[in-house]
């Protein structure tokens, strides 16, 4: 055994030992392992498989730097939870991804063995033949990552927006003194970390700090104006300081899994630190080597030690303190320092715990392959090999400011000492402090982040307090760095592995550009580097750097690529939040919906979230059966139907008029009280926008009815004439369109109907014409009765507040039991209406037809010199005069047509020359029909057309748009 | 351990008596000065007016005066003759178009603001304000009420009341309220 739990140390709590499984094998750890701290205690260092090629992979990183994920099959199954930064479950069992039958014995290690044949891009080049398709399966289950699990789970999600004056991220010393100097002010501060503790690198590192990190939590504590988020991560930046973060298991709801918060930030301190790089070298994908910063992370957070025979590899200070921190838990130490020459204080320090120092030394090759057992590097006295059982590299750290890319505010600008990027920007939204700028000292940290505070703080008009900062001094940090990108492959060497979660190496990298991809970005999509799991968080900058010296160019020249959210993985179900059933959509109801449900009817949306009943099925009817007994009734006897939804708005004032003649093509200024008229609305572009019934109500009032789908489409189009084009007409206009509930009286015993429901206003044809209106009372309940119809029967559209809605249709269905009235639904609606030749927006209304177009002409007012749209229509027509014209179709053999189905010349495969708008099994004709525009269709009449679909052609004989009634004898009788 | 994650109290609230004026502000002054009324000086702001109602102003051009439903009459009384004389200003009842609700508790804002993007706290909405913002994507108005406890009265389309009573009773860590009669596919396929 190498790796184990030293027997103190660590913040874990070995109070509440916690058991799992992991690839069937039974595990203990401790309250605050992580499944990887817990995997290495029990010397489990072989964790996963690589992406293609099923290499065998241990862990690199501690945290989000970390590839290797796991599969929880329970409780709670879910794919792909990152091992290094979830917490164990008591009784849970994991499996490592994609493998059979484990991670030890993996049969998917067989895809080592066509590694000649899985380069980058090798899905267009290789497995072509007969067909992609056939190998594709086989392909798809081999790679990559776990599977979605069988079983529905939802976590408990909340998404919630969330303001405040300061937002910092990351609660390492930059962030503390940050969030510390910002609260201090009294200003509201969220201090965001995806550590369950605060501290960042504290934790591990800086213990002469300890004191000074107390006191900034004490601090924190004690303000009820800074709100803490553990656990938590800014996954995105956009724009205006929008900020999107996952907070995972909130300490103040416990039972959510996730809370996802959306952040407007006045202003942002990202202090978000580094992340340390490797240098890659032959098979340093190798389990047992990895991040030095991260063998020191689960010693000190976590109790573990990850190897007895260590070697450091690095080429700059800071993995001087891992190498001693392992000395001292009781590790063999050599360091293997790629600079000529080390400082003497910091030889000293190695000396002193027993640690053999080599410099000038480059490792050539990693030995094992389920485990690395020893190193080959060489110096100037030669190569030499070396056992060890854990191999901790350091390359230098990466400056992390992807969020301040994400913002599009930041580029990025190489700095040459610490041999990286970091941002450059001249936001006056944000700031970023620590080493996410490059700066890696505990103090200079600190004060940089108490600065950041300060300016954000400054740029509010807030004065910021002095906070303290640390003022020791930390022994080894990386200010200079010493180039060392990867090492080459030599004879008989393995590969050089640059992005371990995308399976990328240096030959990758050389082929993409011998195959002409020679922009990093290109190189990216080409090879994948940077787009697995890790995002490219150690990778990125040595796939760069490699490019670079593949061909001839520094790093700052080849550049970065674009960084884009998430910044971390993200659960779908945790941006979801609650959003799901009948909250996944907004949905509305009429007063009269409980009376439809009990009825049976089939509810769904038709219109503007409006959930209206479909038809209502009686015992064995489907809905087409249901559909064609209520349009029966309709025609032969009386239906009622809900039609509350349609749009009303209120006018007054004294140009009323002019605006009712400027939106519509109809004359509107000698209409009378108590009658209306019905017309289309067309937009400036010349094409109709809506259609309805306007009603004047008496002198200086007007109720405008719009179609339900278009209502708040005509309000906005009303409001901005009013409030833009036409801001001195003295119009009011109120919406009020739920205000009034309706019941809708249709068919030939109508008007029996009404007789029975005792009004108390004259309801015969020369008191109450088509298109007139009348206000009263019936069953007792005040109403305004508007004599319109879109079925093309006698209907009475009767409306009355809504709180009388319920009563209003008790009274409707009581009086009309003995006519055997029936409930219509908008699939009789739409038989109704097509048989009646009227028109729908969204069918024959479908955004590219003019009123001319339907047939509607007659409608523009014979004075009308002007109205909105007529000269665009008018310029559009002369442009091309061919237009599709509304006729009615008639399909030979008794077939129904999809609606949508394009008509073309012989029903070939070519341009439309029209289109099937609607089609529906008349009643009145006992066959189907249809509604279409078709070029040139009126004087096409008698023709023979024909509709595509798919494979059928169906004829249809070209006949007038209307199938019953065509004198409208009976809506005005 | 509380039934719901949050201690909100999620409360619908009988319906109100409600009229919304609009018009130019001058004669929308003029009319409302007319029926009795004083003029909120800033939009956004809830005054006092006659029979308890409370008057919010939005914008330069839109009012809403709210009472209890028992004024309804009194306050179309008053209203109605006055905008009658007033020719580029209306008012409508609208009391049968809001559902009315109330989230109080220390933990309101809390409910709220997973669905309402705009900043609710205290020294953005002060007690006596009112807001028109998006609540889980419709048009609501909040108001932050007069009282020790923190406390909103929501108003939104009484259309999507069942809607929004889901969202509130989810928000507040609740189970979902019944909604039948919800769809959201059409149950037939097209037979081709």
């Amino acid at each position: 055994m190498t790796a184990m739990r030293l027997p103190n140390g660590g913040l874990v709590d070995r109070t509440q030992p916690l058991r799992f499984q992991f690839d069937g094998m039974e595990i203990t750890g401790f309250a605050g392992d992580t499944i990887a701290s817990a995997l290495l205690a029990n010397d489990i260092v072989l964790a996963g498989r690589s992406f293609k090629l099923h290499r065998p992979r241990g862990f690199v990183g501690a945290g989000y730097d970390d590839g290797i994920m796991v599969d929880r099959l329970s409780p709670r199954p879910a794919p792909n939870q990152l091992a290094a930064v979830t917490g164990i479950e008591p009784g849970a069992v994991y499996r490592s991804v994609s493998t059979w039958p484990s991670a030890r014995r993996d049969f998917g290690a067989v895809a080592g063995f066509f590694a000649p044949l899985l380069p980058a891009g090798f899905y267009y080049k290789t497995f072509m033949r007969p067909s992609w398709h056939l190998f594709e399966p086989l392909i798809r289950a081999a790679a990559g990552l776990g599977r979605v699990p069988v079983e529905t789970w939802q976590p408990t999600s909340e998404s919630r927006y969330g303001d405040c004056d300061v937002l910092v991220v990351g609660a390492g010393p930059a962030g503390l003194a940050a969030a510390s100097t910002a609260g201090a002010s009294g200003a509201r501060v969220m201090l965001v970390d995806d550590q369950p503790s605060p501290g960042g690198r504290l934790l591990h590192d800086g213990f002469a700090d300890q004191a000074w990190l107390a006191e900034m939590l004490a601090m924190l504590e004690a303000m009820p104006n800074v709100r803490r988020l553990p656990q938590s991560s800014v996954w995105a930046y956009h724009e205006h300081n929008l900020l999107t973060v996952i907070e995972r298991a909130p300490s103040d709801a416990r039972d959510l899994d996730f809370r996802t918060w959306k952040v407007r930030a006045r202003q942002v301190v990202i202090a978000a630190g580094a992340q340390e790089r490797p240098i890659p070298f032959p098979d340093s994908d190798r389990p047992g080597v990895m991040l030095a910063s991260a063998a020191r992370s689960y010693l000190h957070r976590h109790g573990v030690r990850v190897g007895a025979r260590a070697i450091v590899f690095t080429n700059n200070d800071s993995a001087y303190a891992t190498a001693l921190d392992l000395a001292q838990a009781g590790s063999a130490v050599t360091v293997l320092d790629a600079r000529p020459t080390v400082a003497p204080e910091v030889q000293a320090r190695a000396a002193d715990r027993g640690i053999r120092l080599r410099t000038g030394a480059q490792v050539v090759r990693a030995i094992g392959r389920a485990r690395v057992s020893a190193l080959e590097f060489e110096t100037a006295q030669g190569r030499e090999r070396l056992d060890c059982d854990l191999v901790a590299v350091s390359g230098g750290w990466n400056p992390a400011f992807h969020l301040a890319s994400q913002s599009r505010q930041a580029t990025s600008v190489w700095r040459p000492d610490i041999a990286t990027f970091v941002a450059r920007h001249a936001s006056e939204d944000f700031s970023i402090a620590g080493a996410a700028t490059g700066t890696f000292g505990t103090s200079d940290c600190a004060r940089e982040g108490a600065a950041a505070a300060a300016t954000a703080l400054g740029r509010l008009g807030i004065k910021s307090p002095a906070v303290p900062v640390p003022e020791s001094g930390d022994a080894f940090v990386a200010n200079e760095v010493h180039p060392l990108w990867f090492v080459p492959r030599s004879k008989g060497a393995g590969k050089v592995f640059v992005d371990l979660s995308g399976d990328v190496s240096t030959d990758d990298l050389g082929l993409a550009m011998r195959e002409g991809y020679d922009s990093i970005e290109l190189i990216k999509r080409y090879t994948t580097a940077g787009m697995g799991v890790d995002q490219g968080k150690t990778g990125n900058v040595n796939v760069i750097a490699v490019v670079g010296a593949l061909s001839g160019q520094p790093a700052d020249a080849v550049g970065t690529t674009t960084f884009r959210p998430p910044y971390v993985p993200v659960e779908f179900g945790a941006i979801a939040g609650a959003r799901s059933q009948a909250r996944l959509y907004p949905w509305r109801h009429t007063p009269l919906t409980g009376w439809h449900v009990e009825q049976g009817a089939v509810m769904y949306e038709a219109g503007l979230r409006w959930q209206r009943p479909g038809y209502y099925p009686q015992p064995g009817e489907d809905w087409s059966a249901a559909a064609q007994r209520e349009a029966r009734a309709v025609r032969e006897g009386v239906g009622v139907y809900d039609g509350t939804p349609l749009g009303k708005f209120q006018l007054k004032g004294p140009d009323v008029p002019r605006l009712l003649d400027l939106a519509y093509v109809g004359d509107f200024s000698k209409l009378k009280p108590r009658r209306g008229k019905y017309s289309v609305m067309m937009s400036d572009d010349g094409l109709i926008l809506d259609d309805g019934v306007t009603f004047r109500l008496d002198e200086h009032r007007w109720l405008l009815h719009s179609s339900t789908g278009a209502a708040d489409r005509v309000h906005g189009h009303l409001e901005q004439l009013l409030q833009v084009h036409r801001p001195d007409w003295r119009v009011s206009l109120i919406p009020v369109t739920t205000q009034w509930a309706n019941a809708t009286l249709c068919g030939p015993l109508a008007r029996d109907v009404l007789a029975a429901l005792n009004p108390d206003f004259d309801i015969s044809n020369k008191a109450l014409p088509f298109m007139g209106m009348v206000e009263g009372h019936v069953a007792g309940l005040p109403v305004r009765v508007f004599r319109v119809s879109w079925t093309g029967e006698l209907s009475f559209e009767l409306n009355t507040p809504a709180r009388h809605g319920p009563a209003l249709w008790q009274a409707v269905m009581q009086a009309g039991a003995r006519f055997a009235i029936t409930p219509v639904g908008s699939e009789a609606n739409h038989i109704l209406r097509v048989e009646a030749g009227y028109l729908s927006t969204g069918h024959e209304v479908d955004g590219t037809a003019d009123v001319h177009d339907l047939g509607l002409s007659g409608l523009i007012g014979p004075a009308k010199t002007d109205f909105l749209g007529k000269r665009s229509m008018e310029i559009r027509r002369r442009a091309d005069p061919s237009r599709f014209e509304l006729v009615g179709l008639l399909p030979e053999q008794g077939q129904m047509v999809p609606e949508g189905a394009p008509i073309t010349p012989g029903g070939d495969r070519i341009d439309q020359e029209g289109f099937v708008s609607a089609c529906v099994m008349s009643v009145a004709q006992q066959r189907p029909v249809a509604l279409g525009l078709l070029r040139e269709g009126r004087r096409r009449m008698g023709e023979t057309v024909r509709a595509r679909v798919r494979d059928r052609i169906i004829a249809m004989q070209v006949v007038e748009p209307v199938f019953h009634d065509a004198s409208r004898s009976r809506v005005k009788s | 351990m509380t039934a719901t994650r949050y201690a909100a109290r999620v409360v619908a609230l009988p319906m109100c008596a409600l009229f919304e004026a609009r018009g130019a502000e001058q004669g929308l002054r003029a009319a409302l000065d007319a029926a009795g009324f004083a003029w909120p000086a800033h939009s956004g702001v809830i005054v006092d007016g006659l029979h308890g109602s409370a008057i919010l102003r939005f914008g330069p051009a839109r009012v809403l005066i709210r009472a209890d439903l028992s004024r309804e009459a009194a306050l179309a009384d008053r209203l109605e003759p006055a905008f009658a004389t007033v020719g580029d200003a209306d008012v409508a009842r609208v009391s049968d178009m809001y559902a009315v609700f109330q989230v109080a508790g220390s933990s309101a804002e809390d409910v709220l603001r997973q669905g309402a993007p705009l900043d609710l706290s205290a020294d953005r909405l002060p007690q006596g304000s009112v807001v028109a913002t998006e609540l889980w994507a419709i048009t609501a108005f909040i108001s932050r009420d007069r009282t020790a406890e923190a406390s909103f009265t929501l108003m939104v389309e009484r259309s999507y009341a069942g809607y929004v009573a889901d969202w509130l009773a989810v928000a507040n860590g609740g189970k979902p309220a019944a909604s039948p009669g919800v769809m959201t596919n059409p149950p037939r396929p097209l037979a081709v």
